[in-house]
């Protein structure tokens, strides 16, 4: 389960065609949703096989709905791991979290219930996933806005629970866990000095925006704040060399603005590595 | 697993139904952003559409969500189930623009074929009078009441074949066919012979096959070859 170590960039259709101009030397690796080219042809798939020649290419889900009760969607699995064996994706990630339910799919990551049934289930998932996928699949830690139904433990218990019961590795996204302890009052570094480290494969940052009414949101619509590098200076420290993806969805700026926000993280991500090594 | 299903419903509920039980709720959020993802990709996808249907579209929303909601994985299939489910009905509804389903129908159907499947493993035979022709994979057809591919504010009434297809450079590109070529392409991809096609298609649009309409069907093939719509010589 190699991945490219270093601050690649979420692909994104905003810049996709820029960003195939520019040298390869530019990224260490690209990460692109596979729903975003799968089940269809025209420009984007074409797109998408340009950028794979430039780069090597980590995916991430979006709508496996790992904590869904509605059977995985065999046609969806097939296109997916059709997709992942072309481009070689050493293991593929997605949310712990829900998307769908009665045979809708709600296009938002929803939070699961913080209970023991809860665990289990996302542990069959993650497992029969990783089978059909034939690859591991990491889960990410969400941002959540609020319990759905009575909690019967915290979110970081939660999340260590269903890594141990689904045998997934982490995608640990640090502005997550950000937002997350503003809006529900924790010392972020507390939580991560809880993580078990050596199950990180890929790290994640963005930057989020508050409401007016107080909530952060994990909008992805604004530049890496200084806590977030912070937070992923701490993990490289301690964790060292991993991919680590910068996310942008909303309020995209130019590409040269994002290049310049992936050397400031390389800046970060450098030091930290450096800090790291010195540990021995 | 009766609790986690709860749960889940609960949500799934409180997201898609017509009424906002999370009003004041934090878990609300979830509600404006899942609405929020689907309605931007329904106006990226239907822009004219969505602004042909002015102060109907929240009501429209509302009521797609709540009567069917979307099941695709690919969100950018959700603007193809609102048409889907909802076209029909706008073109029955004398308080909607009368061209609102038409056009509907036709951004779509261009989203459709903009996604449509690349032809590397298509097979490229010969035309034949016998045989079966091949089109490109991203290829479609409608029939309308209202020329709303053209520029007229509001379009013109006029019933409408529309091919749309999508070059080699990925660039979407319609065509309106006559009548009789719309029935023959019908046949055609369909996956009748050419002959028969050519033959039925004629009857379908009331015109005699004669020698002017062999020589304008040999014309538009070739057409539709040298556009690479029609895959082979």
């Amino acid at each position: 389960m190699t991945a490219t170590p270093g601050v690649g960039l979420g692909l994104r259709w905003d810049f996709l065609e820029e960003l195939l101009a520019r040298p390869r030397a530019t990224l260490p690796f690209v990460e692109l949703s596979p729903e975003n080219y799968l089940r269809r042809g025209g420009y984007y798939p074409a797109a998408l096989w340009r950028a794979r020649e430039l780069w090597p290419t980590l995916t991430h889900g979006l709508t496996m709905s790992v904590g869904g009760t509605d059977p995985f969607d065999d046609a969806h699995f097939s296109a997916l791991k059709a997709l992942l064996d072309r481009l070689g994706a050493p293991f593929h990630s997605e949310h712990l979290c829900w998307s769908g339910t009665r045979d809708n799919m709600l296009h938002e990551l929803l939070p699961l219930p913080f209970t023991d049934e809860a665990v289990r289930h996302v542990g069959r998932r993650v497992r029969e996933a990783a089978a059909r996928l034939e690859r591991p699949v990491a889960l990410e830690n969400v941002s959540y806005y609020a319990p759905l139904g009575p909690p019967a433990m915290t979110e970081l218990e939660f999340l260590l629970a269903s890594l141990d019961e689904s045998g997934a590795p982490l995608l640990l996204d640090v502005n997550n866990v950000y937002v997350n302890s503003r809006n529900h009052g924790f010392e972020p570094l507390d939580f991560l000095a809880k993580l078990p480290l050596d199950r990180v494969v890929e790290l994640h940052v963005a930057g989020h925006e508050a409401w007016d009414d107080g909530l952060i949101v994990d909008t992805h619509g604004a530049a890496t704040p200084a806590p977030v590098h912070a937070l992923l200076a701490w993990v490289i420290e301690r964790a060292g060399p991993l991919p680590v993806v910068l996310e942008r969805d909303q309020k995209v700026p130019p590409l040269d603005a994002l290049l310049d926000e992936v050397r400031a993280l390389t800046a970060t991500y450098d030091r930290a590595l450096a800090a790291w090594r010195a540990r021995g | 697993m009766a609790e986690l299903e709860l749960e889940l419903e609960r949500l799934r509920a409180a997201i898609l139904g017509r009424d906002d039980p999370l009003v004041g709720e934090r878990l609300g959020v979830y509600r404006r952003l899942a609405r929020a993802a689907m309605n931007d990709a329904i106006g990226s996808i239907l822009p004219r559409t969505v602004a042909l249907l002015g102060a109907r579209l929240d009501d429209e929303l509302a009521r797609f969500y709540a009567e069917r909601g979307p099941r695709t994985h690919y969100l950018r299939d959700v603007p193809l189930e609102l048409v889907e489910h909802a076209w029909r009905r706008w073109r029955d509804d004398p308080a909607l623009p009368p061209h609102l389903a038409d056009l509907a129908r036709l951004e779509a159907l261009e989203l459709t074929v903009a996604i449509g499947d690349d032809d590397d493993a298509r097979a490229r035979p010969e035309l034949r009078l016998d045989a079966r022709a091949v089109f490109r994979a991203a290829v479609g057809q409608v029939s309308l009441a209202h020329a709303v591919h053209e520029d007229g504010e509001p379009p013109a009434r006029r019933p409408v074949s529309l091919l749309v297809y999508r070059d080699a450079e990925h660039a979407l590109r319609t065509l309106e066919l006559t009548p009789a070529a719309a029935a023959i392409v019908t046949r055609l991809r369909a996956g009748e012979p050419l002959g028969i096609a050519i033959e039925a298609g004629a009857a379908d649009a009331g015109v005699p096959v004669d020698d002017a309409l062999l020589a304008g069907t040999a014309r538009f093939l070739a057409d539709l070859a040298e556009r690479g719509v029609l895959l082979g010589s």
